[in-house]
């Protein structure tokens, strides 16, 4: 916004009084090195750690043989004996004097020496100490004499030196032990910034500039490791290390298979990082950085100085691309990218250009090759620490270690990631090196992360001790009726039915089915709804050793006609009140039960030998297009599975158990089986929906014990039984269906008083519950969804890649599970068959894998967590995308009940756009722009949905399952125009139009909302001054009254309301009032988004900017700009707590107010937005330099301008503020701007009026000092400003309880204060300060 | 840019103890427990390879007992 506080990188050198250097001249600093400095100024010297060169010698060398060498290796490299200055307005030059060498403290002697101990404490004292760069040299050198070796240690600031001058450094130092001569050569470490400050300007760096355009483009999406849950990408300065070693002879292989293949041992490192960002991240397009040494001239390899870049590549690999592939790959890309260097700092900015969302950074994770150093006989160990810069996120270091192997170093951020999966990286990293190097053929596919005894531990299912008999289900449950024939089975509605009612009547049934031709793989279907009678029919069915196919009756017609043809059924039962849904001309038996004899059958058991392999049941699922799947499964693994869940469960004969699934889920069948199966009863619904309160009456009345839910009904009952206080106590509840959230399971957990939750999973292709999720109420845990656990029985449960590779945990794969708990197929469709249940790689006796199509990652405790379906993961404009993700956040907000999101096309736009579909909790109403601006505060831009749609209930399937299908299309809001009722809002409503240059609009529209802004309101007002001259209203009036109405009665009101400059941004809200003191030029609306994040509970109010309101005066004082918002704080929080933001210039407005108002109030927080300094420009005692003629000239051009402006009056006041150095800086200034001088004024929008602003600014700023004062100051700054070397103010100078500046990525100056990641920091800041 | 893939997409149809169909990546090593039938191609080729052969449903054990 401010020329002055974002001062191009291009402007000329300007000359300035030399203060500090002496006789020296001072050079500029280079981009890396400004940003160095930046961050050092804002607190943050780790970032850029510093440089440490230690060597012990050998008893062999003297201690003045070391002493001269050092001397002389500091006269040789100026960048040893670099001195700082700060000029007048903040800028930074370096120079440096020939016989100004850094200091050399001596430790002991000879005759004396320090013990080991105490040398190495004095080493690590002196390798920590701080710089200061303004009042000495840029290094210091210390030499200790202990009892077996001298330690010679160098110590560096970052802003002159890198790892690979550490490299140059160690190899001069011992030449010049040994008595050599330094090759000779200019060493032009000065001249660096200079020369990259002309460089900039050629047609060379756009040509660089544009091959990085290209490369990356504009929908990027960096490469890293999987971060945790919830991070939403915003890291804190904490960072942590995992170091990590590769052993000699791994080395020796890699350098080997390098040699053969004619490539740099490194690339088979940086290929192997590709290799382990590709598996983890599970994509094949990266976007990664190295870090170069950049020193690929001679000379360059003789000075030292900050030379080092981050490159960024670009590879799009896939699984099947070999190891050696990528390493030529990447060799050619370097290359080539070595060609096309760009200052990383600029190239961020230049890419980063997108002005409304913010952007991620181009490169996450960066890779680092240190080439080993220089040894000699003469040194026994030399350190040089593996301190990587920590200015990315995640970062890998490796360099050759003494032992003949490597050293490997994660250094990352410890919000964003989680440490043990970094350690398992590392881990992963070295096998991937091992594999690699076996051959040339070796494909990314081809490389096992897991080894098979790890992959045997995480595949493993729940521990189960019980031998499983061969018996199908039905003798299980018969056998009871022999033993406890009186005992209750079933309860329901009045009826109860003991065990050998049930059994006897089964056994009737059965015996005719076995007349109608009912045996073997021969199937019945049981088209009743759910009730003793179809349990009967289930029972009878298997005992005749057909398979049944549950049909529920009231299903759609078109679907169950579709079964029964599939399905070949011979027989069909149902009622003789259901025949009309039964479809002709199907060759089957219709037995209406309610109209059957079987008092003839005998009611002893058919004397049927079922075979393991012969058809239980048909189950037919949903596709998730088309038809319903028939699913067929045999009697041998249903057994197996039910007598394990038996046992996983605890089920007994005194189970008693509510089963609400529906009988159309093979889940339903599991638990009424279950308990029956074991002697214990089922209290079977008598519809098919209890309300909350039916359902735990009919618990309690029945003294039921265990109760399985679908997920989705889970809610409802568990808010009603809170609500009432009214849950029975139980032993165990089980669901399942659906993904379970945090906040439902934590209700389920408080409300249902339960001993044991079961969350269950699994697809009816792996027969019923094949992985269960058991735990005590009360559980927590990370992730979208409640974990689905471990396998059950004989099965084993694989996280898998494309490539059928296990995931390493926390990686997200496709769940696979094998084993012999699994259906045998789709009935009719062998193809599907055969493309779902694969071959299992991992089994040692055969057998087949069911893909599940579900994501899912293993969990630190090798339990598997649900992530989405695979078809549930999208693609928006470059980011993958896990829908359920969203969801989850849409559950967190008090009032969504079920929460659904889809990708669909946008009518309107035909692009595709994020749909949420709410339905609020019972007795909630929603609002659906406050769930929007949550969302805001709780996900990434590119993951807030574009339309939120409010539903009474989510369209279900017939097996209560979510229908996708049946979602509405978010509808566009209708607009009605409300028209004017009286001439003042006729008279404003043109007003609007004709300035907004819209249609029609409506007397209820929000100026904002129609397109309005700063300009367009200051444009409406003097607009409004000149025909109606009395109207006092303001740009405030108009933003806290913004539609046509409420600005019309403003008007109307007159004096008594009009004339504020204070905008109400929130008025209510329990916090502290936040005061937002603007920027230059700036509304406050800017802040709207900020004061949207923090909520409703923080009250806010902005103040308008000076130079936008009514009454300035030129060159007015910063104690007189902010004399009408002390006086304002004063009476609305005088002696109350209250907090103040202050944005850019804004920040010192906020300090001098709190300044004044010192006592008055309780200022708890001020918190300051990328506040910078005025630049160097105007500021007082900068004195411009003209070449011969110039400053003439230059007056010349302006008195020609000043003729022909139409400010002419406003330019003449100005200038005629100015003494005659100011009016010499204008000069200067003037002929520094590329653009002419404009003359489009004085319209507010003008270029000339912005430009009159910024100069009038400029005059008040330099002017003003800042004055210590304690008061709590937390400050931010933009990576962009950073990147710039902009002149940030670090508030520790001023004040006692200010804090180091926290970095926010990926934003600038002008768009920190609509940034996500800025909102979140200051929001917990905020509540730090409360 | 972009390493070359060496693998073109070849697949088998391949049959288990029990007459049971699927389809492997000829690429990766044969699981334990099956074999390769005659018939290759892409995936989509030998899944519809399978639809044309694999008749009967019932596992070897089982048609063997009812017979």
């Amino acid at each position: 916004m401010n020329k002055f506080f974002a001062p191009d990188q291009a402007n000329n050198p300007v000359a300035v009084e030399d203060r500090d250097r002496g006789t020296s001249k001072s050079f500029p600093l280079t981009l890396a090195q400004k940003r160095i400095w930046s961050l050092e100024q804002i607190g943050n010297n780790t970032v850029f750690p510093l440089q440490v060169l230690s060597v012990h010698w050998k008893p062999t060398v003297a201690l003045d043989q070391v002493q001269n060498a050092l001397v002389k290796l500091t006269e040789h490299h100026s960048a040893l004996r670099t001195r700082f200055c700060r000029f007048a307005g903040g800028r930074i030059e370096q120079f440096s004097n020939a016989g100004d060498l850094p200091p050399i403290e001596t430790l002991g002697s000879d005759g004396n020496p320090l013990s080991l101990i105490e040398a190495e404490q004095q080493r690590s004292a002196f390798v920590s100490r701080p710089f200061d760069l303004l009042n000495g040299v840029s290094s210091r050198c210390q030499l200790i004499r202990s009892k077996d070796q001298f330690i010679t240690t160098i110590v560096l600031h970052p802003i002159v030196c890198d790892e690979a001058a550490l490299a140059i450094l160690q190899r001069d130092l011992i030449a010049l032990i040994h008595d050599e001569a330094l090759t000779a050569s200019v060493d032009d470490s000065l001249q660096r910034g200079f020369c990259e400050e002309e460089w900039l300007e050629t047609k060379d760096f756009s040509t660089a500039l544009a091959y990085w355009r290209d490369l990356i483009g504009e929908e990027y999406n960096a490469t890293t490791l999987p971060t945790r849950f919830n991070a939403s990408g915003y890291a804190g300065a904490r960072r942590r290390h995992a170091s990590f070693n590769i052993d000699a002879a791994l080395w020796d292989r890699i350098q080997l298979y390098a040699k053969q293949h004619h490539l740099s041992a490194d690339m088979v490192l940086s290929a192997a990082y590709a290799v382990l960002l590709a598996r983890y991240s599970g994509t094949y397009d990266l976007l990664q950085g190295i870090l170069l040494s950049n020193r690929q001239t001679h000379k360059s390899r003789q000075t030292i100085c900050r030379a080092e870049q981050i490159l960024p590549l670009k590879l799009q690999l896939t699984s099947s691309a070999r190891v050696l592939d990528i390493c030529h790959v990447l060799t050619a890309d370097i290359a080539a990218g070595s060609r096309h260097i760009v200052p990383f700092e600029r190239l961020v900015q230049e890419i980063q250009t997108h002005e409304e969302r913010e952007q991620d950074a181009i490169v996450k994770s960066l890779f680092e090759y240190r080439e080993p150093h220089v040894q000699s006989a003469l040194v026994s160990d030399a350190l040089s620490p593996l301190a990587p810069r920590s200015d990315v996120e995640l970062a890998l270091v490796v360099a050759p270690n003494a032992n003949g192997g490597l050293d490997g170093l994660f250094d990352y951020a410890e919000d964003l990631y989680e440490p043990a999966l970094i350690e398992r990286a590392a881990t992963h990293f070295g096998r991937i090196l091992a594999q690699a190097v076996s051959g040339p053929g070796v494909r990314i596919k081809d490389i096992e992360l897991i080894a098979g005894d790890e992959l045997d531990i995480l595949s493993a299912p729940y521990e189960d001790e019980g031998v499983n008999d061969d018996r199908p289900v039905h003798e299980h449950i018969a056998a009871h009726a022999a033993r406890t024939p009186d005992k209750t089975a079933i309860i329901y509605a009045d009826e109860i039915w003991s065990h050998a009612r049930l059994d006897q009547n089964a056994n009737r049934l059965a015996h005719r089915l076995i007349e109608l031709g009912v045996g073997a793989d021969v199937s019945v279907a049981i088209a009743v709804k759910r009730s003793p009678e179809a349990i009967v029919g289930i029972l009878a069915t298997l005992k005749a050793g057909g398979a049944y196919i549950p049909v529920e009756p009231d299903h759609p017609t078109t679907r169950n006609h579709h079964i029964l043809r599939d399905g070949a059924v011979k027989v069909i039962m149902t009622n003789s009140w259901l025949l009309d849904r039964i479809p002709e001309g199907l060759d089957a038996t219709i037995l209406q039960l309610d109209k059957l004899d079987l008092s003839k059958e005998p009611d002893s058991a058919p004397n049927v030998r079922v075979h393991k392999d012969q058809l239980a049941y048909i189950m037919y699922t949903s596709g998730s297009t088309g038809l319903p799947k028939g699913v067929a499964v045999e009697h041998g693994p249903l057994t197996h599975h039910m007598q394990n869940t038996s046992r996983v469960y605890g089920m007994s004969a005194a189970s008693r158990e509510l089963p609400f699934l529906p009988f159309s889920s093979d889940g339903g069948h599991e638990r009424w089986m279950n308990p029956l199966m074991e002697g214990g009863s089922i209290i079977l619904p008598d519809q098919p929906l209890w309300t909350p309160e039916e359902t735990l009456t009919a618990m309690r009345k029945h003294g039921a014990n265990n109760a399985s839910i679908p997920t989705t009904y889970l809610q409802q009952l568990a808010e009603w039984a809170d609500l009432t206080d009214s849950a029975p106590p139980m032993r165990l509840y089980s669901f399942g269906g659906e993904g379970l959230a945090q906040p439902t399971f934590d209700l389920l957990s408080k409300a249902l008083k339960s001993g044991w939750l079961i969350n269950g999973y699994g697809p009816t292709e792996t027969i019923m519950t094949p992985m269960v999720w058991k735990v005590r109420a009360g559980q927590k845990f990370e992730g979208t969804y409640a974990p689905i656990g471990r396998a059950v029985g004989n099965r084993r449960v694989y996280v898998l890649d494309p490539d059928l590779n296990p995931c390493p945990i926390g990686v997200t794969g496709e769940l696979y599970i094998g084993g012999e708990g699994m259906a045998r197929g789709y009935i009719g469709k062998p193809d599907t068959t055969a493309d779902r249940f694969i071959p299992d790689p991992f089994s040692k006796e055969g057998g087949r894998l069911y893909r599940s199509g579900d994501l899912t990652r293993w969990r630190e405790d090798g339990t598997v967590e649900f992530v989405g379906r695979v078809d549930h993961q999208v693609k928006l404009r470059g980011y993958r995308i896990e829908l359920g993700e969203i969801e989850a956040a849409l559950l967190q907000h008090d009032g969504v009940g079920e929460a659904l999101v889809v990708l669909r096309d946008d009518e309107a736009t035909k692009q595709k756009i994020l749909v949420a579909y709410v339905v609020p909790k019972q007795g909630y109403a929603l609002d659906i722009t406050e769930i929007h601006s949550a969302l805001e505060r709780s996900l990434p831009g590119y993951m807030v949905p574009s339309a939120i749609v409010l539903l009474k209930s989510m369209p279900i399937n017939p097996n209560s399952k979510l229908d996708r299908f049946a979602l509405p299309a978010p509808t566009p809001v209708k607009r009605t125009i409300i028209e004017p009722e009286n001439a003042t809002e006729e008279d404003v409503l043109e007003l609007w139009q004709q300035i907004l240059n819209i249609g029609p609009i409506s007397v209820e529209d929000n100026f904002f909302a129609i397109g309005g802004n700063s300009l367009g309101a200051i444009r409406i007002l003097s607009a409004l001054r000149q025909r109606k001259p009395q109207n006092r209203t303001t740009i405030a009036d108009l933003f806290n009254n913004p539609t046509v109405r409420s600005f019309a009665k403003i008007i109307e009101a007159g004096d008594g309301q009009a004339g504020s400059e204070v905008i109400v941004l929130r008025a209510s809200g329990t916090k502290p009032m936040l005061y937002c003191f603007p920027g230059l030029l700036v509304s406050t609306r800017e802040y709207v988004k900020l004061v949207d994040y923090l909520g409703v509970d923080q009250p806010a109010t902005g103040f308008i900017c000076y130079s936008l309101s009514e009454q300035k005066q030129v060159g007015a004082s910063v104690d007189e700009i902010i004399e009408g918002y002390v006086d304002y704080i004063r009476s609305h929080s005088k002696g109350q707590p209250c907090y103040f933001l202050g944005w850019s210039w804004g920040g010192l407005l906020a300090y001098e107010a709190a300044r004044r108002l010192g006592n008055e109030i309780d200022l708890r927080l001020i918190t300051m937005a990328d506040v910078c300094d005025l630049g160097t420009e105007f500021a007082i005692g900068s004195t411009p330099r003209f070449k011969p003629g110039e400053r003439q000239q230059l007056h010349e051009m302006v008195q020609e301008w000043l003729s022909r402006t139409a400010m002419r009056a406003e330019w003449d006041r100005l200038l005629g503020v100015m003494d005659a150095d100011t009016y010499d800086q204008f000069l200067r200034f003037v002929g520094d701007e590329k653009d002419d001088l404009p003359t489009d004024g004085p319209d507010i929008s003008s270029r000339e009026h912005t430009f009159w602003i910024l100069i009038d600014n400029a005059l008040i700023f330099r002017r003003h000092q800042l004055q210590p004062h304690d008061v709590a100051i937390h400050s931010w700054a933009a990576d962009d400003s950073l990147n710039r070397g902009l002149n940030l103010i670090d508030w520790r100078r001023y004040s006692p309880r200010a804090n180091p500046a926290e970095i926010i990525s990926g934003t600038n100056h002008l768009h920190v204060i609509g940034s996500q990641a800025f909102h979140s920091r200051l929001a917990h800041r905020l509540t730090e300060a409360l | 840019m972009c390493a070359a893939e060496i693998s073109p997409e070849s697949w088998s149809v391949v049959k288990d103890g029990e007459d049971r169909y699927s389809v492997w990546p000829d690429d990766k090593a044969l699981p334990v427990g099956w074999s390769k039938e005659p018939n290759s191609g892409t995936r989509d080729a030998c899944l519809q390879k399978i639809k044309m052969i694999w008749i009967d449903p019932r596992p070897l054990g089982l048609r063997r007992a009812m017979a």
